[in-house]
């Protein structure tokens, strides 16, 4: 599963540490589901969108290999 | 992946705190005979051949220090504590009980090669001594699990390794693993009842108990090999078997080192090399079948 939060994040001009801060995870947890290391629970997914205000299908994409 | 029965945050200087005296003391205890003068009860009421009357309580303070220490260390909260720490905790612990089997397997093999092939010479010393293996093995699986945590956890790039979780294929190893134990296990059961309950010594029975140092690996092939309907749910169930594996094991543990003494607590450790496994095994397929039973209740209900 890939995911363009890093892309949202610039867009909505916001640090990863203020995205931790709203969905109340740390800073490297942000990091390491942007480098694509970590698929997140439904659960964080669903926060992440919901901080940007988006679908969650328009932050999350899966991957041929899913 | 929600963490659950952890401890608070704070409780991980205080693991330190005891974990690094516990160590220092433990190596006095076992390599230089040391015992805290004054530091003993007189719990018999005389002198038994191979027991004193009066017990010294160094030793065992030792391992208490180290064991409690390490679980504070390995099972406290993170001070950002969310659902890829709790991941990665996971991962690690399911990871070093295996890396100790492994070690445990590796141990048994040169023990046995050297019994067979060198029974004068020392070639391997000290590392085949069986006493030396089951006291370290008593915090081993803890120690390799904080080592391991921490290397995840604070890898480069202010980023998380999550690591990844290591499977046999079902067929053959979990058919081969789940056989293997449960013929030892029943085999042990039998000989225990006849001499327990009978009160029979049958001299031929006692070089069959020496089959109980392979169960530790038959188990760890039993519970390392994949289900056959192994997916992310299985997966979760499995490592929070593990997680409440550890957790009883260790309970038993420090309950014992309070109560078993001599020949009572050597037989305990020898007997502790097979139990995470043990009770890894017993909660991860009976949780497994709850959930079956449920599931079959559920679609006969809709």
């Amino acid at each position: 599963m890939k995911n363009n939060i890093r892309v949202e994040r610039a867009i909505k001009n916001i640090t990863q540490a203020d995205l931790a801060d709203q969905v109340g995870v740390s800073r490297q947890t942000i990091n390491t589901i942007e480098s694509n290391k970590y698929v997140p629970s439904t659960v964080l997914a669903l926060k992440i969108a919901r901080v940007f205000g988006k679908p969650v299908e328009e932050i999350f994409t899966l991957e041929e290999e899913d | 992946m929600k963490s659950r029965f952890l401890f608070p945050n704070q409780f991980k200087l205080l693991g330190w705190l005891l974990a690094i005296p516990g160590f220092v003391l433990g190596y006095f205890v076992l390599y230089h005979e040391y015992k805290i003068t004054g530091f003993e009860l007189v719990i018999r009421h005389q002198d038994g051949l191979f027991i004193s009357a009066v017990e010294n309580f160094t030793n065992e303070l030792a391992l208490a220090m180290i064991v409690l220490g390490l679980l504070f260390i390995a099972f406290s909260k993170e001070k950002k504590e969310d659902e890829l720490t709790a991941r990665m905790r996971y991962n690690a612990l399911y990871w070093a009980i295996l890396i100790n089997y492994l070690i445990y397997g590796i141990w048994l093999t040169a023990t046995i090669i050297r019994a067979v092939f060198f029974p004068d010479i020392r070639v391997i010393g000290e590392f085949t001594d069986v006493l030396a293996t089951t006291i370290y093995n008593l915090f081993t699986p803890l120690v390799i699990f904080v080592v391991r945590y921490y290397y995840l956890r604070y890898s480069k790039n202010g980023e998380y390794k999550v690591g990844k979780l290591f499977y046999m294929p079902y067929k053959p190893y979990k058919i081969i693993g789940r056989l293997v134990s449960v013929i030892i296990l029943t085999m042990l059961l039998v000989i225990f009842i006849i001499k327990w309950f009978f009160k029979e010594d049958i001299k031929g029975l006692d070089p069959l108990f020496d089959l109980f140092v392979f169960l530790p690996l038959s188990l760890l092939m039993w519970a390392y090999s994949r289900e056959k309907n192994e997916d992310e749910f299985v997966a979760t169930l499995r490592l929070e078997s593990m997680q409440l594996a550890v957790y009883i094991n260790y309970a038993i543990l420090l309950v014992a080192n309070c109560c078993l003494f001599f020949t009572g607590f050597l037989m305990f450790m020898f007997i502790n090399l097979a139990t995470i496994a043990f009770f890894f095994v017993m909660r991860f397929n009976y949780i497994l079948w709850k959930y079956n039973k449920e599931a079959e209740q559920g679609e006969l209900a809709s």
